[in-house]
C-alpha cells in the first residue's frame, strides 16, 4: 500500500470559481507538447450549461494514495513516489494497453496521439502549470490532508439538481 | 576567446582525471582552422561527423579521438544556407560520412569531391532529403503573428495607418505612447529581447522582419 | 509612489480608441492626474505571447514597470489582460529569487531596473477605492437608467495579494450600479467569453461559451451587456455574428465598456466617442441614449 508521506501538496478544484476558459488545458499541453492542442493535456474542463450545481468540473489526476492505476499497470510504468506524493510515469514502459484509464475511477489518463501511450499529469515536477496559470483560483495547490476535506464537502455532499 | 584558447582549454581538460568528453562551441567558419589546429602534431584521430535537425538548423559534431578522450568540435547551420567547407583535405577519411550527411540531411559539404550516392539510390530525386525536416522553431503557431509584431514595434496587434485614423478621429495623438513611437525606446525594447534570447530561441530574423519559418 | 500611468495596453489604443477617450475624459472630470507611460510596450498579451516564451514574458512585463516606477508612478490598467500579464509578472519578481536577478541583469542590459515599488492596479479596483463611489455618483449628470448585465471576464478574478477573487467583479457591479444602472442577473457572468478556446477552436468557443450566454440573456430584461476588458468585448461584437449562425434566436447585445459608460454618464456625448468601427447594435444603443 503506497501512501504518500505528510506535508504532501495536490491540486484541487473549487467549480464555483472556475470561468470556464480552459487555460489550464493550454498551458498544460504548451508545456509537456509544445503545441496548443488540448487533446493533449492531462486535464480537462467541463461545462455543462443545463445545470446550475456542478456545472463546472475538472478531471485531474488526484495522485491518489494507493493508486489503482498503479495497481493495474502490466509493465510497472506507474509508480507511487510516497516522499512527493505523485503518481509517476515513466512512459518508455508503457506498451499502451490503457488499463490505467479504464481502471481509474475517474478516467484520468489518456492516450496520447502522437505518442501513443498512456499519459497523465506530472504535477509538472514541483510548479503545476495548470494551477499557475488559473486566474481565477479554482485550481490550487492544497496540502493533502486539506484537500480530502474539501473534496469530501465538494462532491460527497452535492445533490443531483436534475 | 580566441580559437586556440579554447581548443588549449578542451585539450587540457581532456587530459583531466575522469573526463571522457569535452566539447568546442565554434561557428561553422571556424571549423576548418579548428580541425587543422586538433589533427596538426597531435595524436588525434579523427572519429566522424554526428548531425542532429534541431529544427531551425543543422548541427554538426565533429568528433575527433584525442588519446582516448572524445573531443567534440560543435557548430551549426541554418537551414536556409546550410554548406560548410569540407574538412576532408586535411581528414581523408571524413570522406564517407560527408557524403552520408550531404544525401540524408542536405549539407552542402563545399569543396567534396565525391559525385555519386554513397548512401541513396543513384535515382534518388535531387532535393529530397529524408532526414531533413522542415524548418520550423519552437513559438506556437497562434502566436507567430504576435510574435513579429512585437519584435518589430513592440505590440501584440500591428500598428496600421487605420488605427491613426481612429485615433485622429477620436480626437487623439495618431500614436499612442507607445515605444514604437519612439527610435531610443523601441530599440531598447529590441535590445532587452535579443538580450533575453529570444531571437534566437524563436527563430527571428531581423533583417526580414520575420520568423524563419511560418 | 502617488502619481498615477495609465497603462494603455495595444489593443485599447489602437482598436478601441473610444475607450481611451472615455478613461481620460473620466479620470480628467474627477480631477485625477494620470500621466502616460511614455515608451511603454506591449504587457505582453498573456494568453498566447505570455506562453510562447516565460523569460521573455516577464522581461517584457518588468521593463514596462521599471518606466513606470522611474516616473515615480504606480500604474491604472484599462484592460484585464494587460493586468494578468503585469500583475503576474510583478508577483513572480517578488517571489522567485533567481528569476529576479536574471530578469535585473537584463534590465540592467539596456540601462532600466526594476525595485518592485510600483502597484499595479485594474482601473476598477482604482475607481472603486481610491475614488470611491460616492465621489463617482457625484459627477454624474445624466445617470444609466438601462437594465444591463455584466460581463467580467477571467482575468478580472486575479488577485496576487488578496485572497478573495471575487473582490474585483464586485466591485465592478458596484460601479455599474453607481451610475444608475440596474444589474440583472443571468447565471453565467463568470462564464469566459472563449477568447482562450478560440485559438484552438473558433467554432467551439461561439457554441460553448457565446451561445451559452447569449441564450441566457435573452431571458431577462438586460439591454446591454458591460465590459471591462477590450478582448473580451471584441469578442462579443465580433463573436455575436458567427453565434447567431450557430444558433437561432440569439439576440445582439450592444457591447459596452464601463469606462464608456462612465463617461456618458459624466456627460459625454456618444458622438465623442469614435463608434465607427463598433457593431450596430452598439452605435445604436449609444447614440439612443446618449447621442
Amino acid at each position: 500500500m503506497a501512501r504518500s508521506q505528510p506535508g504532501t501538496s495536490v491540486i484541487v478544484f473549487e467549480p464555483q470559481l472556475c470561468t470556464g476558459c480552459r487555460y489550464c488545458e493550454i498551458a498544460c499541453a504548451v508545456w509537456h507538447c509544445g503545441r496548443i492542442d488540448v487533446t493533449r493535456s492531462r486535464i480537462r474542463i467541463l461545462f455543462d450549461e443545463g445545470r446550475t450545481a456542478e456545472r463546472y468540473a475538472a478531471v485531474n489526476c488526484q495522485h491518489c494514495d494507493d493508486a489503482i492505476c498503479c495497481a493495474v499497470c502490466p509493465s510497472e510504468a506507474l509508480q507511487k513516489d510516497q516522499k512527493t506524493g505523485w503518481v509517476t510515469q515513466n512512459s518508455t514502459k508503457c506498451v499502451g494497453c490503457e488499463m490505467c484509464i479504464v481502471a481509474c475511477p475517474l478516467s484520468v489518463p489518456i492516450f496520447d496521439p502522437a505518442l501513443k501511450v498512456a499519459v497523465k499529469c506530472d504535477f509538472c515536477l514541483g510548479a503545476p502549470e495548470c494551477v499557475k496559470h488559473c486566474s481565477s483560483g479554482a485550481l490550487r495547490l492544497c496540502a493533502r490532508e486539506e484537500a480530502v476535506q474539501l473534496n469530501a464537502r465538494l462532491y460527497l455532499s452535492a445533490k443531483d439538481d436534475r | 576567446m580566441l580559437l586556440e584558447e579554447r581548443l588549449t582549454g578542451a585539450r587540457r581538460a581532456a587530459g583531466g582525471k575522469g573526463k571522457r568528453r569535452v566539447s568546442v562551441e565554434l561557428d561553422a567558419a571556424e571549423v576548418k582552422e579548428a580541425v587543422l589546429a586538433v589533427l596538426h602534431g597531435e595524436r588525434a584521430r579523427f572519429v566522424t561527423i554526428v548531425a542532429v535537425d534541431t529544427g531551425l538548423d543543422i548541427e554538426l559534431l565533429y568528433n575527433f579521438s584525442l588519446d582516448g578522450v572524445l573531443l567534440t568540435l560543435r557548430t551549426s547551420v541554418a537551414k536556409e544556407a546550410s554548406a560548410i567547407e569540407t574538412i576532408t583535405p586535411m581528414a581523408p577519411g571524413a570522406e564517407f560520412i560527408e557524403k552520408e550527411i550531404a544525401e540524408l540531411f542536405g549539407v552542402e559539404f563545399v569543396g567534396h569531391t565525391r559525385r555519386t550516392n554513397l548512401v541513396l539510390p543513384d535515382d534518388w530525386p535531387t532535393g529530397k532529403r529524408p532526414l531533413r525536416k522542415p524548418i520550423v522553431g519552437d513559438v506556437i503557431p497562434q502566436a507567430r503573428a504576435s510574435v513579429e509584431n512585437l519584435m518589430i514595434g513592440g505590440t501584440s496587434i500591428r500598428v496600421g495607418p487605420s488605427s491613426a485614423v481612429k485615433r485622429e478621429k477620436a480626437g487623439l495623438p495618431r500614436m499612442p505612447p507607445l515605444a514604437s513611437a519612439n527610435p531610443v525606446q523601441m530599440q531598447e525594447v529590441k535590445d532587452l529581447l535579443i538580450r533575453s534570447g529570444f531571437d534566437k530561441r524563436a527563430g527571428f530574423d531581423r533583417r526580414t522582419g520575420k520568423l524563419r519559418y511560418k | 509612489m502617488n502619481k498615477q500611468a495609465f497603462f494603455l495596453g495595444c489593443v485599447i489604443p489602437l482598436r478601441f480608441p473610444g475607450i481611451e477617450v472615455a478613461a481620460r475624459r473620466v479620470f480628467g472630470q474627477l480631477g485625477i492626474e494620470c500621466v502616460d507611460l511614455d515608451g511603454y510596450s506591449c504587457c505582453p498579451e498573456p494568453v498566447v505571447l505570455g506562453l510562447t516564451d516565460r523569460d521573455m514574458a516577464l522581461a517584457v512585463s518588468a521593463r514596462n514597470l521599471a518606466l513606470a516606477e522611474r516616473a515615480g508612478a504606480d500604474l491604472v490598467v484599462l484592460c484585464n489582460g494587460c493586468y494578468e500579464a503585469l500583475a503576474e509578472a510583478d508577483h513572480a519578481l517578488r517571489h522567485d529569487a533567481p528569476m529576479r536577478a536574471r530578469v535585473g541583469e537584463l534590465l540592467a542590459g539596456i540601462g532600466a531596473r526594476y525595485d518592485g515599488k510600483v502597484r499595479i492596479k485594474h482601473f476598477i479596483e482604482f475607481l472603486h477605492d481610491d475614488v470611491g463611489l460616492e465621489r463617482i455618483a457625484k459627477a454624474i449628470t445624466r445617470p444609466v437608467d438601462v437594465p444591463l448585465a455584466l460581463h467580467y471576464g477571467c482575468h478580472l478574478f486575479r488577485e496576487t495579494t488578496h485572497p478573495d477573487t471575487w473582490r474585483k467583479p464586485r466591485m465592478m457591479k458596484g460601479l455599474v450600479e453607481a451610475m444608475g444602472a440596474r444589474c440583472v442577473d443571468y447565471g453565467l457572468e463568470q462564464l469566459c467569453c472563449g477568447f482562450p478556446i478560440s485559438q484552438f477552436d473558433k467554432d467551439a468557443a461561439l457554441k460553448e461559451r457565446l451561445v451559452p450566454k447569449l441564450k441566457a440573456l435573452s431571458t431577462t430584461s438586460a439591454e446591454a451587456l458591460a465590459f471591462c476588458c477590450p478582448a473580451c468585448l471584441n469578442q462579443f461584437e465580433t463573436g455575436q455574428g458567427g453565434a447567431g449562425d450557430l444558433a437561432a434566436d440569439v439576440v445582439r447585445y450592444p457591447c459596452v465598456h464601463v469606462l464608456e459608460l462612465l463617461a456618458l454618464s459624466f456627460g459625454m456625448q456618444a458622438t465623442e466617442l469614435s463608434l465607427d468601427f463598433r457593431s450596430g447594435a452598439t452605435k445604436d444603443f449609444f447614440e439612443c441614449f446618449w447621442g
